[in-house]
């Protein structure tokens, strides 16, 4: 089809839609694109695990204990059990990524919807949930994941639950700051003036100015989260063996760090990989929402 | 004090919600008349709602009870362990402000100069950073490769460095960023200029006016920090296998010794309240803008 006047015209009168803005910045910050391009394999390779990993990540093979990195069949080596590092590198994602994401996320919800009735009802809903916010504030954020998984038990689903009480606080006070910013607001009142519900104005109103910050809390928390769960597995609680889980893997590799370094070293560098690009993303979506 | 309060509270009740502290704490294979003797030693077996009220009142005695299993005042063993924890505690915060100041300054006066970039990746490399692993690296290095330090215990100036180290990354990345930040809007105020106008050296103006309004919030985070410091010295603790509190707390975690956690809990609580009310005495002792009338 020939192109004609209307077609340029239409070119030239149509501004790249937000999300290409959005894009063409995101390209222009190579570590962002590197972080996501990671995050996205790391995914990917926990998701499909199965299918990517080339050996079952609790096969011991006594033939072949403690070989290091790049021996044939075993690209980063086994561990005490002849077990591939590769493969249980590649589960213990799953955990991390679960972890992380799963918790994160579920601390935000939990936050957003304690924040928002604190800050929309005041009175001594308000006061009690801040003041439970202000306990759970000023605890080491570790003791508090440690006291409530001692008492829920081992396990994933266990580990995920300690991360969500005991991190939902600060999206709490986040929310609730701004519910309370938002309440005095003209459009607000007319709002609630005309009859809409709370839930109506919460939803409308509330969430959409208070998102922006959230997630960006929301993603430090995720490498927060995934950092805390291999801490607390580490210690001895949490996601306990034979479940890979880069935690318990580095206690486990602690015993041979004199024989074999890899086992204590790789699990580590793709916890610091995986949180490093959860962080740079973080980043870049900060700055994306600080721009208005 | 609501807030030790409610601690304490939470703990008490947390800890008694695995079941029953005879039966969990007790070896297996115990009989049933071990069992009820043990559980009336420590009141387990009366009714909870007696036991948390009794529990009370003996907190406002100062006591908390025996350890269950050191057979001591629980108290008096957290309080045991404390010197090693704060003087770990104590030499971190001060390595930590020691490297973070000079730095978040020299940083802030050239933004995005070399320092600068390099004072962002350090900040966002550390709040990825999985401290244990750190330590644990620095063990494998330092001890094990080199040889040149002691990879765990407290004895001799050499071991505290290794711990040292460890837990100030901890804090490291919070101080450095402020630091940077609330230099670098000191910088940009009109009294900066003002003093500049009037023929101040560049070093006077720094130090003498924008460098001692950019501490102020840094005193309060500080205070804030003690938290992190706490949780991560019960990390750094048992990596270094350091006597301190962290590693007794998480010890009588893994033990169910509930005495000791309720004891320990008490004491993280009030540090964290008196350091807290510390700090604002501080910030209003220097802020002259501030009055607490």
């Amino acid at each position: 089809m020939v192109p004609t006047a209307t077609d340029s015209a239409q070119a030239v009168l149509a501004p790249p839609s937000n999300a290409t803005r959005v894009l063409r910045r995101l390209l222009s910050r190579p570590f962002a694109v590197v972080s996501i391009v990671i995050l996205v394999v790391a995914i990917f390779s926990a998701v499909f695990a199965p299918f990517v990993a080339p050996y079952n990540p609790t096969a011991a093979d006594f033939l072949n204990i403690l070989k290091p990195p790049l021996t044939a069949h075993h690209l980063l080596g086994t561990d005490d059990l002849g077990r591939d590092e590769l493969s249980r590198i590649i589960y213990g994602a799953r955990v991390s990524l679960l972890v992380g994401g799963v918790g994160a996320f579920s601390a935000l919800g939990f936050g957003l919807l304690l924040g928002s009735l604190a800050g929309y009802l005041g009175g001594w809903v308000d006061t009690v949930v801040m003041r439970i916010v202000d306990v759970q504030l000023s605890f080491p954020f570790i003791l508090l994941v440690l006291t409530v998984n001692a008492v829920l038990g081992f396990g994933v689903r266990n580990i995920i639950i300690s991360l969500v009480v005991a991190g939902w606080a600060v999206f709490a006070r986040l929310t609730r700051g701004e519910v309370l910013k938002v309440r005095s607001l003209d459009y607000v009142s007319a709002a609630v003036a005309t009859g809409a519900s709370p839930v109506r104005i919460i939803a409308r109103h509330v969430v959409p100015n208070v998102i922006g910050p959230l997630l960006v809390v929301g993603t430090l928390q995720v490498s927060q989260f995934m950092i805390a769960e291999a801490t607390v597995s580490y210690l001895g609680f949490g996601v306990q063996p034979p479940t890979p889980a880069w935690g318990n893997m580095l206690a486990e590799g602690e015993q041979y760090f004199y024989t074999a370094w890899w086992m204590m070293v790789l699990p580590g560098v793709s916890l610091l990989v995986v949180s490093l690009a959860v962080n740079f993303i973080g980043d870049w979506l900060r700055q994306e929402f600080a721009r208005g | 004090m609501v807030v030790i309060f409610l601690s304490l509270t939470a703990v008490f009740f947390i800890l008694r919600m695995t079941g029953n502290p005879a039966a969990l704490f007790v070896p297996m294979n115990v009989s049933q008349t071990s069992l009820a003797q043990f559980a009336k030693e420590f009141g387990f077996d009366r009714p909870l709602w007696q036991q948390y009220l009794s529990f009370l009142w003996q907190v406002l005695h100062g006591d908390f009870g025996q350890s269950l299993a050191y057979r001591q005042p629980a108290m008096a063993l957290v309080l045991e362990h404390l010197p090693a924890t704060a003087d770990l505690a104590l030499m971190s915060l001060a390595l930590s402000l020691v490297v973070a100041i000079p730095l978040g300054v020299a940083a802030a006066v050239r933004p995005d100069g070399p320092l600068d970039t390099f004072v962002s990746f350090v900040v966002i490399s550390l709040q990825s950073m999985p401290v244990f692993w750190l330590g644990l690296l620095f063990i494998l290095v330092f001890s094990v490769d080199l040889k040149v330090l002691p990879p765990y215990g407290r004895d001799g100036f050499a071991s505290y460095i290794l711990p040292t180290i460890t837990l100030s990354t901890y804090t490291l990345a919070t101080f450095l960023r402020l630091t940077r930040a609330s230099m670098q809007e000191a910088l940009g105020q009109d009294y900066v200029r003002t003093a500049r106008a009037k023929g101040a050296g560049p070093g006077r103006v720094l130090v003498r006016h924008a460098l001692r309004n950019s501490l102020i919030p840094l005193v309060t985070v500080v205070g804030l920090n003690l938290a992190t410091l706490l949780g991560g010295a019960v990390v750094t603790e048992t990596i270094f296998s350091w006597p301190g509190v962290g590693r007794l707390l998480l010890q009588a975690m893994l033990d169910r010794d509930f005495t000791i956690v309720q004891a320990g809990v008490f004491l993280v609580s009030a540090a964290y309240s008196v350091t807290n009310l510390v700090v604002d005495v501080l910030y209003a002792a220097i802020d002259p803008r501030i009055h607490y009338t």
